[in-house]
Formats: structure tokens, sequence, C-alpha cells
């Protein structure tokens, strides 16, 4: 416990140096220039905060993607709000989340307007449909990828509760967000009672 | 009122978005096009392919532009607050917690039962998004078949599933592609 603490405690004098205002910049900077969302922007954070500015060490990085993973919601805005939270306190935290989120406010808002007045338009028509088909291929092959790393660890428990959560959702009216607190309290259930051993 | 039911709708799908990038799709779906009617799947479609071409997290690009469709900027505004509310109070918790030196355990067995379930209802959002879009929503009959969605469906499995290009690169293609289509219908 207290070598875990010790270099915390020296970092957070550093953190000191960053101004809220250049707290401000980076995460929009990041926010606004790295695209496609999740997993393609923790690199871009860890070079920006971990090697350009040397604000966060290389394992307080990987713990904060390890946590903004485990909470619902962007993982983008999760991992931000944590850098906010852990350089300049609870100022920092909602700085840092107002950052993540306002270059998506005004460019999907100017968007909304443009798609709105053009979605008719026959050739924008037919774009969007190509495109249509395209991200359905592309969240099939996704699907599919996450099937099989969710066979690495527990590959029958995984499947029941894949099959299972597909089929309520598929045919029944069940909220989709009572489906997930359900597994959510299979998942505490079954590793509560169970030894981790006993799980296949 | 709207502002209200914007913020408790987005509330829910952040709440509930666990395991990362297309999770909050089906909550999407469930929620904004079948339970509210903000959105048609068709349009839903159309602003997930459109959120891959521009910086931001699906679900926030949903809050905006639903919130913007619905109720202009003032409920672009209200959504996206709705959207972060959870997920940015949990993992400040969560984070005050290991800054300190702890774990907690619960959560990590909730998560080993979220994470499979997830990619289940990943898979019906799909199901439905492949319906939608290549079945023209007349489920699964052959007649009703887009064969430009269709294109992109096969064009995008093949090179996706390959990693020879990302989706980015897919959905710019698909675009050109369905120009030169409608240039074809146009001029020929």
């Amino acid at each position: 416990m207290e070598k875990q603490n010790k270099p915390v405690n020296k970092a957070s004098i550093e953190y000191k140096n960053i101004s809220l205002i250049k707290l401000f910049f980076i995460i929009l900077k990041i926010n606004t220039f790295t695209f496609g969302g999740g997993y393609t922007i923790i690199p871009v954070l860890s070079d920006e905060f971990v090697f350009n500015h040397k604000l966060i060490s290389k394992e307080e990085m990987s713990e904060i993607v390890t946590i903004a993973q485990s909470a619902p919601g962007p993982m983008v805005v999760n991992a931000s709000t944590l850098i906010g939270y852990r350089l300049r306190g609870v100022k920092g935290l909602f700085i840092a989340v107002f950052a993540s989120v306002l270059p998506c406010l005004i460019i999907i808002s100017i968007l909304y307007y443009v798609y709105n007045s053009i979605s008719d338009n026959r050739w924008v028509k037919s774009a969007l449909s190509v495109m249509s088909g395209v991200i359905s291929g592309v969240l099939i092959v996704t699907t599919f990828n996450m099937i099989k790393s969710n066979l690495k660890e527990y590959p029958i428990f995984s499947i029941g509760m894949m099959v299972v959560s597909f089929l309520v959702g598929l045919l029944t009216n069940i909220n989709t967000g009572i489906i997930v607190l359900f597994s959510a309290l299979i998942g505490i259930a079954i590793f509560s009672l169970l030894k981790s051993s006993q799980i296949k | 009122m709207i502002y209200l039911e914007l913020f408790w709708v987005f509330f829910q799908i952040g709440a509930f978005a666990f395991g990362g990038g297309y999770a909050a799709l089906p909550l999407i779906e469930s929620y904004v096009v079948d339970q509210y009617g903000w959105l048609s799947m068709t349009e839903m479609i159309d602003l997930v392919s459109l959120s891959q071409m521009t910086p931001g997290p699906i679900a926030i690009n949903a809050a905006t532009f639903v919130g913007t469709k619905v109720a202009g900027i003032p409920g672009a505004i209200i959504a996206t607050i709705g959207n972060v509310v959870v997920p940015v109070s949990l993992v400040s918790i969560l984070g005050y917690l290991l800054f300190q030196g702890r774990k907690i355990s619960i959560l990590d067995k909730a998560l080993k039962g979220l994470k499979p379930a997830v990619v289940g209802l990943i898979g019906v959002a799909t199901v439905s998004m492949i319906n939608s879009s290549i079945f023209n929503d007349q489920i699964w009959q052959l007649e009703n078949l887009n064969y430009s969605a269709l294109l992109g469906f096969v064009i995008a499995i093949f090179f996706y599933a390959r990693k020879k290009l990302s989706v980015i690169q897919l959905i710019s293609i698909g675009a050109i592609i369905g120009i030169i289509i409608e240039a074809i219908r146009v001029y020929i």
C-alpha cells in the first residue's frame, strides 16, 4: 500500500503545472481530430499526456484506461474525465468533460442541419444507401470479432449469456436497459456464488 | 416536457452502455427508434455511418443529432449532458477509489455478465440494421432487396474481415460507389 501511494503523491505535485485552459485545449484538440472514436483515441491520449507533456505516468494511464473501459458510456469521455480529475481535481473534471463533448456538439448539430436539407437528394440518397450496407457489414464483422474475444474466458458461460440476450432482445419487447441490468446481476450472482475455477 | 424526456432517455442510454463503442447501438435503437420514434431506422443507420466519419463517440453523436432534431441546440446540449451524467459520476467514484489504491470486485463480476450479454444485444441491433438497409424493412423478403446496400455490405465484409481497409475508408468508398450507381441510373 505505502509503496503504491508514494509515486502518486509525488506526481500530484507535478500535476499542478497544467493550467485549466491548457487542459481544456489539449483535450479539445484530441477529441476534434481523432476520428473513429473508442479505441483509436486511447493511444493519442496516452501520447499527449504521458509522452509529450509528461503529466501522467504510464502505469496510471493504463489504470485510467481500465476504469474508462469498465464504466458505461463513451470511453473517450470517461478517460478524459479521469485525466482531468487526476490533474486538476473537480474543476479539471468538468473542464475535461466539457472539452471532450464540445467538438461533437458543434460538428454533429451542423451535420444534422446539412443532413436534414440534403438527405432527400437522389445522389445523397444513393450514397447513403451503399453506406448503410457498408456499416451493416462492418457491424456483422465487429459482432463476430466480439464473440471470438468473449470466448477466451469462461466460453460456456459467455455463449449462454450471448445466446440468451440475443434471443431475448430479438424476440421479446423487454427494454434493452433491463436486459443489461439483469446480465450484470447474473454476473454478480454467478461469480459470487461459484469459484472462478468452477465456471466453464 | 421534451427536454426532460430527452434528458431521461439519454441518461438511460449512458447508464446502460457497457462495453465500448457499439454498445450504445441496441440502446439507441430500443429507446430512440422503437420507444420514442425520434429517428426512423434509416435515419439511425445514416447517423451511425456518418458518425464513423466524424470525431466523437456514437452515443454523444446520437445525443446531439437527436437533441437537435427534436428540440434544437438546447435539446442537443441537454441530451448530451444526460448521456454523460452516469458515466462521469461512476468514473469519478472509481477513479477516486483507485487513486487511493482500492479495487471494487463487484464491478468486475458484473462486467463478466455484461460483456457477453452486450455482444448478444449488439447482434440484435446488427440484425435490424441489416434488415432495414438491405431488405428495406421487409423482414428478409428477397423481392425487396436493396442491391446498392447489398453491394456495400459484401464489400465491407470482404475488406473489413481481412483488415484491409478501415471503417472510414470503407464508408467513403461506399459513398463514391453510391454516387457512381446513381450516375449510371441517370445517364445510361
